[in-house]
């Protein structure tokens, strides 16, 4: 076990402590995480944020079309070293036209956890499937697996293998192209980016999603999200699509 | 020259999409288990199969169904049969040839009304294909574009994940409140249902912005899809999938393919980005002024129908 993956364990084991803290907190006793038939922590179900992240992820007052929002980076700030600052500030100015999202292509993890549309998890005993209504992105988190080493090419989604740490997912994350950023206000991440999920059931409908950045080529330490994903409520909830790409080409020929 | 033009975006696309195959097409030797049914015509996989479900009893999962899930591949792959016409066809520029799937009307002709037969013609001409710009592929089409399939099984949903433009299907498994008729969806609204130990999953709610192969063929908003899924040996599938929308066909026909189990120890779906690296074929497309099918409307379809009348 290098240094790097160190710090990040003991980051989350930390991160746990207040997790467990926090939902004895809200429930006034613990939660009692129900489980599938092959007993693994239930997730399933459908899924969706209830933030202003996907804006920004940081503190931000509204602006036109833009609602405010608290920060879901844990202390708000975001270590970036000096040079990727410029860079970030760059992307801020262009976000209207540089940001993936705004071409329609696939927005990378975590954000496509915090974009606002649904998501739907399936799980075997193997494998943990996310399927996200924009852009029909699908993650396979694999289970108890390996990372691919030195894969042919960079990947949208990176490579996703996942474990359980008590009721607890975690999901290791490598292997992601430079090109998505953290949200639309320019925060961003290089090809080292590699980020630690975890998704822990705090109640019948809500999640704790816990992410741990780390990109030392961006970053010059480590740093945190956190927010609560929360279970839709309507009956008759069910991903629909959002094709945003379709809709980009169909509107060129207007 | 427009002609030859459209020839070179073709191959373009064709020289694309084959760069855009999964990594796991090498191993194309020893890349399916046995099957007790022959696989190469699908009329006669067809005979075979059904007869083979009559007396086969499949594994099962906890709760007694059919234990569908695991990776999937089509014998065909994407090279060749239906994806690029339903109909027994030759070889050609961007056609690798392959027999009918189509197993009723018996004599595999898709039963297109006489204006939709003209109209099928100028769709490949006129149009970019929908996966040639990444579009999901709707229902059926979805279901033999591309060799790779993973199906998850649990007790309420049967996912179906392509390897083609990483796409999903999510079919509930029980009764599920009803979508509205004005939410219109590539891969439509599906719900399936078990008879016997086969899958049945209907489908409404398609945009019909898809076609159902390369050739053109299409449908409208009013189709209606049935589609059943039966195990007819430990590692065979029989697919089946019946189309029916009055306002393009005379009558429903019926496709049928055998789903073999992927024998590539180590498999992984692979993510399979394609919008992504598609601009350049898209600028293309562009300059040359060919555009996304934008499909036909039920009431533009019923006017033909009333003009060749």
């Amino acid at each position: 076990m290098n240094s790097r993956r160190v710090m990040l364990v003991v980051g989350g084991s930390l991160m746990l402590l207040a997790v467990a803290g926090q939902a004895q907190d809200q429930a006034g006793e613990a939660y009692t995480v129900p489980r599938t038939s092959f007993g693994h922590p239930n997730l399933q179900g459908i899924w969706q944020v209830v933030n202003a992240a996907v804006w920004n992820i940081q503190d931000h007052t509204a602006e036109l079309g833009v609602p405010a929002g608290q920060s879901v980076v844990v202390g708000n700030e975001i270590p970036y070293r000096p040079s990727a600052l410029v860079q970030r500030e760059e992307n801020h100015q262009n976000r209207l036209t540089a940001d993936t999202e705004a071409n329609c292509r696939m927005v990378g993890v975590p954000r496509i956890t915090y974009m606002p549309y649904p998501f739907q998890v399936v799980q075997t005993p193997t494998q943990i499937s996310i399927l996200y209504e924009y852009a029909h992105t699908v993650r396979n988190i694999y289970l108890d697996s390996d990372h691919v080493e030195d894969p042919v090419e960079r990947l949208w989604m990176g490579d996703s293998r996942g474990y359980w740490e008590g009721d607890t997912l975690v999901v290791d994350v490598i292997h992601f192209t430079d090109q998505t950023w953290l949200d639309r206000s320019g925060n961003y991440h290089s090809e080292d980016l590699h980020v630690v999920e975890r998704y822990t059931r705090t109640g019948p409908d809500h999640i704790l999603y816990e992410v741990t950045i780390e990109d030392p080529e961006i970053f010059t330490e480590t740093w945190q999200m956190r927010m609560p994903l929360y279970r839709r409520q309507e009956e008759n909830a069910r991903l629909l699509e959002y094709e945003c790409y379709a809709y980009l080409e169909y509107s060129r020929e207007e | 020259m427009r002609t030859q033009l459209l020839s070179r975006i073709m191959a373009a696309s064709a020289a694309i999409i084959t760069l855009l195959l999964p990594a796991s097409f090498v191993f194309s030797q020893n890349w399916v288990a046995q099957s007790i049914c022959p696989d190469n015509v699908p009329a006669v996989f067809h005979r075979c199969a059904l007869e083979a479900a009559a007396s086969f009893d499949p594994p099962r999962t906890t709760g007694g169904r059919p234990k569908l899930a695991g990776y999937w591949r089509l014998p065909n792959g994407d090279i060749g049969g239906a994806y690029e016409d339903l109909e027994e066809h030759g070889e050609g520029l961007d056609f690798s040839g392959g027999p009918a799937v189509i197993v009723d009307p018996p004599d595999g002709q898709i039963p297109m009304r006489a204006w939709a037969e003209a109209r099928r013609g100028e769709h490949p001409q006129r149009y970019i294909h929908h996966n040639a710009a990444c579009f999901l592929s709707g229902v059926p089409n979805n279901m033999y574009h591309g060799e790779e399939r993973q199906l998850l099984q649990t007790p309420d949903y049967l996912v179906i994940l392509t390897g083609n433009t990483h796409t999903y299907r999510v079919i509930p498994l029980g009764p599920r409140p009803p979508v509205g008729d004005n939410i219109r969806l590539w891969e439509g609204v599906s719900s399936g249902r078990w008879e016997g130990d086969t899958l049945v999953i209907e489908t409404t709610n398609q945009n019909a912005k898809s076609w159902l192969d390369q050739s053109g063929t299409f449908y409208t908003e009013d189709a209606h899809v049935i589609e059943r899924l039966t195990l007819i040996d430990p590692d065979t599938i029989h697919y089946e999938a019946t189309i029916d929308d009055p306002n393009v066909f005379t009558r429903h026909f019926t496709v049928v393919f055998p789903y073999r189990r992927n024998a590539v120890e180590g498999f992984e779906m692979p993510e399979s980005a394609c919008y992504e690296n598609n601009e350049g074929l898209m600028e293309v497309y562009r300059t040359v002024g060919i555009t996304p099918y934008p499909g036909i409307s039920p009431e533009e379809a019923r006017e033909a129908i009333e003009v060749q009348q």
